[in-house]
């Protein structure tokens, strides 16, 4: 019986295989990857955490306390407080809301500019494929880094306050994301266009909109949304090493970077790890989790690997 | 006679293609240099407005002198009319040529780096192919896992790390620099002291490289493992160790070339944060003080010089690669 049973299941799954559309198959294999999933959840946890958790903190952002500076974890404060006295959990909880913001919208803004640009590029060819491309190559020629410092140190001696520098740190951030995006999508387009399915669509005579927003361009999104999200976790990198070095989030508005400003004491650094250990070891994991989603996404998209 | 008429032929091409690709550098060149002028060009503030010791006559006098009061494209003009010349500006925090500050501190970046760098792509090769030759096995499962953690790391933080583990609590190596302070020593002594120094910042940037080369290494391998001339190779009955370094890796070591082209610029340009923590004197170091001084021609010539080793370092990676692969089509 239960051989019958399970080679009915298995006839089940290939049927159900066969009538699911290559995106659902993909979530089904996903779902069947236990470190993704395991990833997937601590993420979710973590956004949970940082949303909600400052609510039910008995302390708040910005209440600094003289005579409870650099306090060691305690009952009262589970990871001690910092120099003026602040909670470091609640900092570190809303520290997470702006970093991983911060890593979403730049993100978000990178692949809408490197989306467009590479359709376009791809599709259109000719001088305009030339003009994004030479614009791309020229953003890549220069590394990331000293590019994002220099922009960072325009940022400072324009003075710009705190609040609005935060987007403009995710304006600099997807400056650099997009043209290795719009390379990739470009690439796409180009191996799609010589495919039998569109050919097909061509025979069928179909309109050149729906030709393009209807079974071109769908086809990229898979590719655009693993390299997204492991863009993601490089984005969270570069606003740290850009905040620790004061370039990019600045205080008073906390983020995981900017808090591990304090290990550049020394004596925080060797007797109060408590105030760089926590952001370094958030920053970490959720690094580490977002790279291993984008790993198993990749895994469930191209089978063939 | 045939062959050498091909051989001929493929010259030509050849240097058709590593014409055209040099043509084409130029213009990349000429456009990175612009946008890194104009960065710097429109950031208010430069290193005389920071001297509030300064008159405002004196002020006007010094800027006068610098020609930082003429109009943008004039001192873009100027500025490349001199780079042509090989003069890459004066370092007004240094007081000296950048190309002499250059000078002074590549070295140091040029010996940090190589040395790690010998030691990543040793490490990436062995475990990257170890890994494809005996996939989803647990050693391929546990490298997963350490390429996974040594990507994720925050450069200062791993840096701040081993400082506090290394050198800081167990006291086994020095905290920073490259030589302890008031050192005079000479000889087998000072390279002993040079190599103890490097031990933490090399094994930071091995970490924090060699996990990404590892997957490349270890994709490239599995993919040319599943080639045919590989089941060709061992339908003849060659040695399980012959099809797989003779065959399949040299195969598999093809798309490395274009990495290792990206290398070039990572060689001399300084690891920007490690130096800094580690408080190396190299470029990467130098980079971060002048910024706080504002000394734009270093940071300037710095980013060019950048720029320049990238496109440097991808036209030999195309040019090699168009050697190496005679599948390449030289267009």
């Amino acid at each position: 019986m239960r051989f019958f049973s399970s080679k009915m299941r298995q006839r089940q799954d290939i049927a159900l295989a066969a009538s699911l559309t290559p995106m659902r198959q993909a979530l089904r294999r996903l779902r069947h990857n236990r470190a993704a999933m395991s990833a997937l959840i601590f993420l979710l946890l973590l956004i949970a955490v940082c949303l909600a958790g400052p609510w039910f903190s008995s302390w708040q952002l910005d209440t600094t306390n003289a005579l409870q500076s650099r306090q060691a974890p305690s009952m009262d404060h589970w990871l001690g407080t910092d120099f003026l006295g602040r909670d470091v959990l609640t900092r570190l909880m809303y520290a997470g809301r702006i970093s991983l913001t911060v890593g979403l919208i730049s993100v978000v803004l990178s692949v809408a500019l490197g989306f467009v640009a590479g359709a376009l590029s791809g599709y259109c060819g000719g001088w305009i494929d030339s003009l994004i491309m030479r614009v791309a190559d020229l953003l890549m020629t220069i590394p990331s880094l000293p590019l994002l410092i220099a922009l960072g140190a325009l940022l400072s001696e324009l003075k710009i306050e705190p609040e609005i520098r935060i987007y403009m740190v995710m304006l600099m951030l997807s400056l650099i994301g997009w043209p290795g995006l719009a390379r990739m999508v470009r690439g796409q387009i180009l191996s799609l266009r010589e495919r039998d399915f569109m050919l097909a669509t061509e025979v069928l005579g179909l309109s050149l909109r729906r030709r393009l927003f209807g079974h071109l361009l769908p086809n990229t999104v898979p590719i655009l949304l693993v390299v997204a999200t492991t863009g993601v976790a490089g984005a969270i990198l570069g606003e740290a090493s850009l905040s620790y070095l004061g370039l990019g989030v600045v205080p008073p508005t906390p983020s995981w970077g900017n808090m591990m400003d304090s290990a550049n004491s020394f004596i925080d650094f060797k007797r109060r790890p408590w105030l760089w250990m926590p952001p370094g070891m958030a920053i970490f994991l959720t690094v580490i989790a977002i790279n291993v989603l984008g790993d198993g996404m990749r895994d469930a998209l191209d089978p063939k690997s | 006679m045939l062959a050498a008429d091909i051989t001929g032929r493929k010259f030509t091409a050849m240097r058709a293609f590593v014409l055209r690709r040099v043509l084409a550098a130029i213009p990349l060149l000429l456009g990175a240099s612009l946008l890194i002028f104009l960065v710097f060009a429109f950031t208010p503030g430069d290193f005389i407005d920071g001297n509030i010791n300064l008159t405002a006559q004196r002020a006007a006098e010094l800027k006068a002198l610098y020609g930082l009061d003429q109009p943008w494209w004039l001192r873009y003009l100027h500025w490349l009319e001199k780079l042509l010349h090989g003069d890459l500006g004066f370092s007004m925090q240094y007081q000296i040529p950048v190309t002499e500050l250059l000078g002074q501190y590549v070295f140091n970046s040029f010996l940090l780096a190589s040395v790690s760098m010998v030691l990543y792509w040793g490490i990436a090769l062995l475990t990257g192919v170890l890994a494809a030759v005996q996939p989803y096995s647990l050693f391929d499962r546990l490298l997963t896992l350490a390429v996974f953690a040594a990507m994720s790391f925050p450069v200062f933080f791993l840096c701040l790390l081993l400082i506090k583990w290394a050198a800081v609590d167990l006291g086994w190596l020095p905290v920073g620099g490259m030589l302890a302070t008031g050192s005079d020593t000479r000889g087998w002594a000072y390279v002993h002291e040079v190599a103890i120094h490097m031990v933490l910042p090399v094994i930071t940037l091995v970490m924090l490289q060699a996990g990404g080369l590892t997957r490349y290494f270890r994709a490239s391998m599995f993919e040319a493992l599943a080639m045919d001339f590989v089941r060709t190779a061992r339908a003849k009955g060659l040695k399980e160790r012959t099809v797989i370094f003779k065959h399949a890796l040299r195969n598999a070591l093809l798309p490395m070339i274009a990495l290792a082209g990206f290398e070039l610029p990572a060689l001399f340009s300084g690891a920007i944060i490690t130096e800094k923590l580690f408080n190396w004197p190299g470029v990467g170091h130098v980079h971060i003080d002048t910024l706080a001084a504002r000394d734009y021609p270093v940071l300037m010539a710095f980013t060019l010089f950048l720029a320049a080793l990238t496109i440097l370092g991808n036209l030999m990676a195309d040019i090699v690669y168009a050697c190496v692969d005679p599948r390449i089509r030289l267009r």
